[in-house]
This record gives structure tokens, C-alpha cells and sequence, in this order.
């Protein structure tokens, strides 16, 4: 009897969550001229064909947050109206405020969690409604050269303008932003960056001096962190602590430096350990291991593994408190 | 401890914008590193030489003492050329052809609102544009724009559709201590002119308005947000006496108030000093900007990457159709284009007070053009450059019946306010 009701209850929860598909749903794979081209005046006409498909369906699901005096962008990525955006947009976790669709409508929104180091950022449309949105993608498996597509509000909203759409090639992808030649400014923060099918593979941040200089939250972020950022934390803000830098870019986790009389110092771990295994989970980079250390709270006893030369060593560490 | 590490210091331009209007400031001049993005590589601008080569034939370079200074298109078979007027602005103008013809060139109408200068090219063999409509092309499709050259020297995308803008238009006006001044703090989570705080002992004070007050109209210029009040209230002197028109608490009231002087810190830097707001800053990184980027009546935008010299050409579509002129480098992700269906409205009005020979003959062509527009129910932005081309040319006419003798210079025709 209990086992029946409890497949019922599950039947019911499906049906709701088929009620309504994401616009992505709709969207037809990229023609070859997308992957593999284009080569030719005929290419980019298939091209633009399927970028229209693309524009119709996605611009309904960006929106522009206005938090307090300044004004990101944002996409919906739930029916129930969960917004990506950026660290810097949403700000401080449970504040009200403004969302202004595509077509110019307001509603009401609250800003979720964050995480500053990734610049990741949520936040929710309270407003009853159904919302427009599409899927995330997967970013780690983008490749220097595909074609995307990028939406957000340049400069912050402005009446009577929709969306603004750029079109151009991802670069640069590693596990803490992704790069584009989509030209981004002020107040496309928050904005998203849309692979060819239509899904969500990063999220606006920052800009350098070249025009080909713009980079997006990787969405496998916000994967990642999602039961936090939903909750409202600020990640990375956990004052947990272990006492170590190391160099982002490299391919491992080797460390730099080690805080004296750290809790690091402590348990014995020395610059230039490689650190393997994190509490017992495998450790491919320092970000994977700080993603680890984020989940953890001061006073845990954490396993550690590490290759010191051709040594492999076991290390307990207890972890600290930081000053603020 | 693990914060500072994270992020690339180099690239961490944060890319929140402040929502209040600032001031339009002056352009970075340090000049723009060069970069290559999938849409400068020379064989994908070679993909859209066939949808150019008709369009190139009716684009024309346009020189000023020998330097590039635009792109202009060619309108009629009698030599006409449209082309960015705020680039040709002094010095000898020539023009160059796709067959590779230098020709003589003179300015023979502006319209400061569009930006727009009206060229006489003395050559002949010209053949005019055919133009499409903006609406031709959804957002997405792909757009080039072409020079006298076989590739374009750009492309991109089209990233919105086109838009109206209220008036002021031209220039963006930069408060001078002569300006005058209203004395309010607008509210920043308003879409309209809603006063925020009221200076103590300030012209709004004096007239009586109050925080929370909208205000809709100023003399005769309606007021449809923040931007319109401050370049509308910038175009007055202190001393000036305006008729506010507000809305409080529902109700519409009109007040009257005597513009007082603008206090001297909230003048802008002189020239090079102090900095330049962030959005510009942002908004400068990557590529040089147009000196006139704003206050255009109606745009489109795409995010083909322009040089200011650029400015003045044709931008078409994969089929050959031209969608309008490109009109200004604007922004770091825009470049702005005023439809072809706006040029196509002007151009009459253009023409036939270009055509005129006296001062008196441009009034009756301005007259008949507006009547004519009016009865083919143009866009009303159109038909006020008619109504301001046509002040234009009664002012002319007027200074020269006031002087039936003098053969002085003849006064500025352009630039009628």
C-alpha cells in the first residue's frame, strides 16, 4: 500500500514537471553550416535561418535584474521563474527586487545565493506565474571555435529596446569562466551566453580591453552549487579555512604556499604537495578542491591524500576558522 | 585566503551599470589595440563579397584633405550622396568611386538631427542605391557593410529592431556655467521624471515642486523620462522662465519657474581632466567610438564592429538588400544604422531643398515636401526635419530680403534649432 501511494506521488510530481518544456525543447539541432561552417553565402543562410528560430524562442526567457540603483541582466532557467544572473548583480541573498521581462513587463523578484569567487549569482521571479525558460547546458564540453549566441541588457534596460543579440565563437574554457568574442558591457552583467541548440553555457561577468576579451560564468557552476545558491548562501563566503594558495590555471592541484601555524601548517601539508584525493573525493584542480572545501564548516576533520615527490601521503587536517 | 586567487585580475571589469543618466563624456583617445574575432578573419568577410558587390557600386569613399573620413551612398542619378555629416565637418572634400574615380564633392544640406549631410558630387555615372526596408531583416541575420573594395569592411548581426527616440535630438548638450538649473534629484527606480529630493533655495523650490511630483512637459517639449528632462532643461539659460507641467498625487498642475544658475562642481571636467564615467570607459575598450553617437531620431543596431571613418555606408543583407546607413560606432557591442525606410522618407525633403536655387525656391520646395510627407503619413520625426529644414531656409530667405544689396557670405542654413 505504501509503496503504491508513493508511486502515485512521484507519477504526479512528473506530470507537473512535463506541464510546460523549455523553449530549447523547440529548438531544432544546428544545421552543419552552424558546426562545421560557414563556408559560403548559402551556409550562412541556413545560419541565420536557425538563428532566428534561436532569437524567437530564447529573447522571452532574458530579463534585466534592478537591483537597488543598478541594473544587470539575468535568464530563466525553471518554470517557476529561477533566474541566473551574476555574483555581482544579485548581491546580498533575500532582497527584493525588480525584474523586467522582454517585452518590458515588470515583476516582482528576491535575490538568491551566490558565489563572488565565480561571480555566480541567483535569483527568483516572486511574482505567480509560469515562466518561459530553457535548459542549462554543459559548458565543460564547449570547444574553442563553436559559434554562440549572446542576449542581455547593454547599458541596463532601456524602453522600447528588447534584449540586445550578438553572434560569435567561444575561446578560451576552463573550469572558472568562459571566453567569447560576444561583445559585452555594463548591464549585460548576468546575461546569458546560448549555445547554437539553445541552451544556457555561461553567464556574463567581466571584460578586458579587447573586443574578443569577454568572459561568462561557466553554467557547470551553477550546477555545481545549485542546492546552495537556492538556499540563499553566499558561497565561498564560508569562513572555513585551510591556509593555502596555489596557482589557478594549473592542471593539478599542486600547492603554492602554506600559511604558518595554518591549519594546513598543521596537518603537515608543504608547498609544492600535489594534493589527490580531498575527503576522500578526487581532486583534478585547486578549484576542485576549494568547491570541496566550501562544503565543509570549521572544526570538520577532512582526509586528505597527497604526492609529495614520488611519495604518496595520508593527512588528517582539522579545519580553521578565518578572521574576518 | 583562497578569494584573491580566483579571478584573472586582468579581465575583472565588473559589467553592473549604474541606472542613473550620466553625463555623455568625451571619447578614450588612447587608441584600441587591434584584435581578430570570428567575424574580422579575412575569408569570413570574403563569404559576403557576392551579397555587397550591388551595394558597393553605389558606395562611394569620402575624403577631407585627403583622409578617409567616411562612406557615404550614393541617392540620385544627378550626383547626390548621403553620408555621416558629423565627419566631414571642415576642409576640402573629395570623393572616391568603387571604378576607382576622384571627383569633386560639396556639402549642400545637413540635418543635425540624423546626423546626415547631403553631398554634391560633380561626376557623372553615378547610380543610386535601391533601398530595402529594415524590416526586411529579423534580428539575427547576418549584415555587411560594404566599402568601394570587394569585401566589406565589416559584418555582424542584426541585434535589435529599429526605435524611436524622444526629442532633443543632435548633439548630446553639455551643461555650461551659463546653463540653466532646476535644482532636483531624480528618483532612480522611476521610468518617468519623478523628483526624487529638492535642492534648498533652488529654482524648483521657488516654483513649489516636491519630491514624488512627475513631471510631463516642459514649455511645449513632452517629457517621457529622465534623459528627456535633463537634455530638454540643458537647452535652457539661467534666467529662463519655463512652465513645468508635473503630475502629484494624480492630479496634473502646471507651475512656473525661473531657471537658476548651475552650481560650478556640478560642471563638467575641462576637457582631458577628471574621469570619464564608467559606462563610457567600458564602452571605449576594444574599439574607437563615434564622436556623434547619440540623439539620432531612429535607429536599429547590429554588432558589426565600424570604424567612425566607416560611418555613412550602405548595410545589407545576405540578398543584396540595403537595410539602412550606418550612422554611428556607438558603444562597445553596438553600431547604430537608421533604417532605410527613414531614409527613404528624408530623402524627398532632401532633395528637393537641395535642388533649389534661391533662398525662396528652398522655401517653397521645404513647403511642398512637407505637404507632400504629411499626405504619404511619414513617420512625425520626418516630417519635424522637414518642419526644421523649412525654418531653415526661411531664415535664409529673411536675412537675405533684409539685405536686398549685400552680397556678404550667405548665413548658415543648418543647424536651425
Amino acid at each position: 500500500m505504501r509503496t503504491r501511494s508513493a508511486l502515485v506521488a512521484l507519477f504526479v510530481v512528473t506530470g507537473l514537471a512535463l506541464a510546460s518544456d523549455p523553449v530549447s525543447k523547440g529548438i531544432p539541432a544546428p544545421p552543419a553550416a552552424i558546426l562545421k561552417g560557414p563556408d559560403s553565402l548559402d551556409d550562412l543562410k541556413v545560419f541565420q535561418t536557425h538563428t532566428k528560430i534561436l532569437v524567437d524562442k530564447l529573447l522571452p526567457t532574458t530579463v534585466c535584474l534592478q537591483v537597488g540603483g543598478a541594473s544587470g541582466s539575468g535568464v530563466i532557467v525553471s518554470e517557476d521563474g529561477l533566474v541566473l544572473t551574476a555574483g555581482h548583480v544579485s548581491g546580498e541573498p533575500n532582497k527584493k527586487i525588480k525584474i523586467i521581462l522582454h517585452d518590458g513587463r515588470s515583476v516582482d523578484g528576491i535575490t538568491l545565493g551566490r558565489w563572488n569567487q565565480i561571480d555566480s549569482g541567483m535569483a527568483k521571479i516572486t511574482t505567480e506565474g509560469k515562466w518561459p525558460f530553457t535548459e542549462m547546458g554543459v559548458s565543460k564540453d564547449l570547444k574553442p571555435g563553436m559559434w554562440c549566441l549572446s542576449v542581455g541588457h547593454p547599458g541596463g534596460y532601456k524602453k522600447n529596446r528588447p534584449p540586445v543579440v550578438r553572434v560569435g565563437k567561444i575561446g578560451t574554457v576552463n573550469s572558472n569562466f568562459v571566453q567569447s568574442d560576444c561583445t559585452l558591457v555594463g548591464g549585460d552583467s548576468g546575461g546569458p551566453l546560448f549555445d547554437m541548440s539553445g541552451k544556457v553555457i555561461g553567464i556574463h561577468s567581466r571584460i578586458g580591453q579587447p573586443l574578443s576579451a569577454n568572459m561568462h560564468v561557466p553554467v557547470d557552476t551553477y550546477r555545481e552549487t545549485w542546492d546552495q545558491l537556492v538556499k540563499g548562501d553566499k558561497i565561498g563566503e564560508n569562513p572555513v579555512w585551510l591556509g593555502v594558495r596555489a596557482d589557478t590555471d594549473a592542471k593539478n592541484c599542486k600547492i603554492g604556499d602554506v600559511t604558518p601555524e595554518s591549519p594546513a601548517a598543521k596537518a603537515g601539508l608543504m608547498a609544492g604537495d600535489i594534493v589527490l584525493k580531498f575527503g576522500g573525493k578526487e581532486v583534478g584542480s585547486y578549484a576542485d578542491m576549494v568547491k570541496l572545501l566550501q562544503k565543509q564548516k570549521p572544526g570538520d576533520e577532512i582526509p586528505l591524500e597527497v604526492k609529495r615527490g614520488e611519495e604518496t601521503k595520508e593527512m588528517k587536517i582539522v579545519l580553521g576558522k578565518r578572521k574576518e | 585566503m583562497f578569494t584573491r586567487f580566483f579571478l584573472p585580475s586582468l579581465l575583472a571589469l565588473a559589467l553592473v551599470t549604474p541606472a542613473f543618466a550620466q553625463p555623455k563624456g568625451k571619447k578614450d583617445p588612447t587608441p584600441a589595440p587591434k584584435t581578430t574575432t570570428a567575424k574580422t578573419t579575412p575569408a569570413f568577410l570574403a563569404l559576403f563579397a557576392p551579397a555587397i558587390e550591388k551595394a558597393s557600386k553605389s558606395t562611394v569613399r569620402l575624403l577631407v584633405d585627403g583622409k578617409d573620413a567616411a562612406l557615404g551612398v550614393v541617392v540620385s542619378a544627378e550626383g547626390f550622396v548621403i553620408t555621416k555629416a558629423s565627419e566631414i565637418k571642415s576642409g576640402v572634400l573629395t570623393v572616391k568611386t568603387r571604378d576607382g574615380r576622384d571627383l569633386d564633392a560639396k556639402v549642400s544640406l545637413v540635418s543635425e538631427a540624423y546626423d546626415l549631410a547631403l553631398v554634391k558630387v560633380e561626376g557623372s555615372g553615378l547610380s543610386p542605391i535601391d533601398w530595402a526596408s529594415s524590416q526586411d531583416a529579423p534580428v539575427g541575420n547576418w549584415v555587411a557593410i560594404p566599402a568601394i573594395g570587394k569585401e566589406p569592411v565589416s559584418v555582424g548581426v542584426v541585434s535589435t529592431g529599429p526605435r524611436s527616440f524622444s526629442p532633443p535630438y543632435g548633439p548630446p548638450r553639455v551643461p555650461t556655467e551659463k546653463s540653466g538649473f532646476l535644482g532636483v534629484q531624480l528618483d532612480q527606480d522611476s521610468a518617468g521624471a519623478t523628483i526624487y529630493t529638492v535642492t534648498v533655495g533652488s529654482a524648483a523650490e521657488k516654483a513649489g515642486i516636491l519630491p514624488k511630483d512627475t513631471i510631463i512637459k516642459v514649455d511645449a517639449h513632452e517629457i517621457a523620462n529622465q534623459e528627456t528632462l535633463i537634455n530638454t532643461l540643458l537647452g535652457y539659460k539661467a534666467g529662463d522662465k519655463v512652465k513645468i507641467m508635473l503630475i502629484r498625487e494624480g492630479k496634473q498642475m502646471e507651475l512656473t519657474a525661473v531657471l537658476g544658475a548651475r552650481p560650478s562642481e556640478l560642471l563638467p571636467p575641462a576637457k582631458g581632466k577628471g574621469p570619464a564615467p564608467r559606462g563610457d570607459i567600458q564602452n571605449s575598450m576594444g574599439s574607437v567610438l563615434s564622436e556623434r553617437r547619440t540623439g539620432f531620431p531612429r535607429i536599429f543596431q547590429t554588432d558589426a564592429v565600424l570604424k567612425p571613418t566607416d560611418c555613412g555606408a550602405p548595410l545589407v543583407d545576405l540578398d543584396g538588400r540595403v537595410l539602412g546607413i550606418a550612422i554611428a560606432r556607438a558603444g562597445r557591442t553596438e553600431s547604430h544604422v537608421i533604417p532605410a525606410e527613414t531614409i527613404k522618407d528624408l530623402l524627398p525633403v532632401f532633395l528637393a531643398n537641395a535642388k533649389a536655387k534661391t533662398p525662396s525656391d528652398r522655401v517653397k520646395a521645404a513647403r511642398v515636401a512637407i505637404e507632400q510627407a504629411e499626405k504619404a503619413k511619414v513617420a512625425v520625426e520626418v516630417i519635424a526635419e522637414g518642419k526644421r529644414q523649412l525654418v531653415a531656409a526661411e531664415t535664409e530667405e529673411k536675412w537675405w530680403q533684409e539685405r536686398p544689396i549685400e552680397k556678404g557670405p550667405k548665413p548658415r542654413t543648418v543647424n536651425a534649432k
